[in-house]
């Protein structure tokens, strides 16, 4: 690859392991697009239970962290 | 939290509520942590009654006291904020809501939108509402609520 080529590569948004533009993730409060979009594809029960899933991540997290004090 | 719990044992007893607050904003599909469910129920006297039977059956006590003090009708029967431990976690059960209070569940119930979960049906805020009532409220997580449900309107069109 040529160094012209590879720079083409750096700065265009098709190959995104070189960087986010962070435009098409968050919006300018920094809101996490992608994720809502994926939270739209899921049902109601399924957005509680994932909720659900990380409240018990985070008791678990905390109590951990007690347990090390 | 257990939502399939609290959400099917205040159905069964016909509690008339909309759920409110964070299990809302997560609800109509945005991100924010929360670990209670709130409620905002019609302060009507077989409502409440409803009510008492529900946290009854989920073995609701004050939270904050460690004398595990239970509610009774005379307990529920005003516009304030109950806050309960259950056995599906918190339930916090409002007489009213907004920064005066001034909101009740006959208002918010008229445009509140049906959701279904774990074989039951209820009612949620509407989302317009919701961010209303956030926004009069002002404190940082309600402002953090707010970004992710204007976030999702724009997405949602």
């Amino acid at each position: 690859m040529s160094e012209a080529d590879d720079d083409g590569l750096r700065n265009s948004e098709r190959d995104i392991r070189f960087g986010h533009d962070l435009r098409h993730v968050q919006d300018e409060n920094g809101v996490d697009l992608l994720l809502l979009k994926q939270n739209l594809q899921l049902s109601v029960e399924e957005r509680l239970l994932a909720l659900e899933d990380f409240v018990r991540f985070a008791d678990e997290v905390h109590l951990g962290e007690r347990e090390q004090l | 939290m257990n939502f399939r719990l609290g959400l099917e044992v205040l159905v069964r007893h016909r509690v008339e509520f909309v759920v409110v607050g964070g299990v809302a904003v997560v609800a109509h599909g945005a991100n924010l942590m929360t670990r209670d469910l709130d409620i905002l129920y019609r302060l009507e006297d077989t409502n409440v009654e409803r009510l008492v039977s529900a946290f009854a059956e989920l073995g609701a006590v004050a939270y904050g006291d460690p004398r595990n003090l239970p509610f009774s009708f005379a307990h529920l029967n005003n516009t304030g904020h109950h806050l309960a431990d259950t056995k599906a976690g918190r339930i916090d059960a409002l007489g009213s809501i907004g920064l005066r209070g001034e909101v009740r569940y006959e208002t918010v119930a008229v445009d509140a939108v049906e959701m279904s979960a774990f074989g039951v049906t209820f009612a949620c805020i509407a989302i317009d509402r919701l961010i209303a009532i956030k926004t009069e409220l002002g404190r940082p997580r309600d402002r953090l609520a707010v970004m992710e449900l204007e976030a999702l309107k724009k997405l949602r069109g």
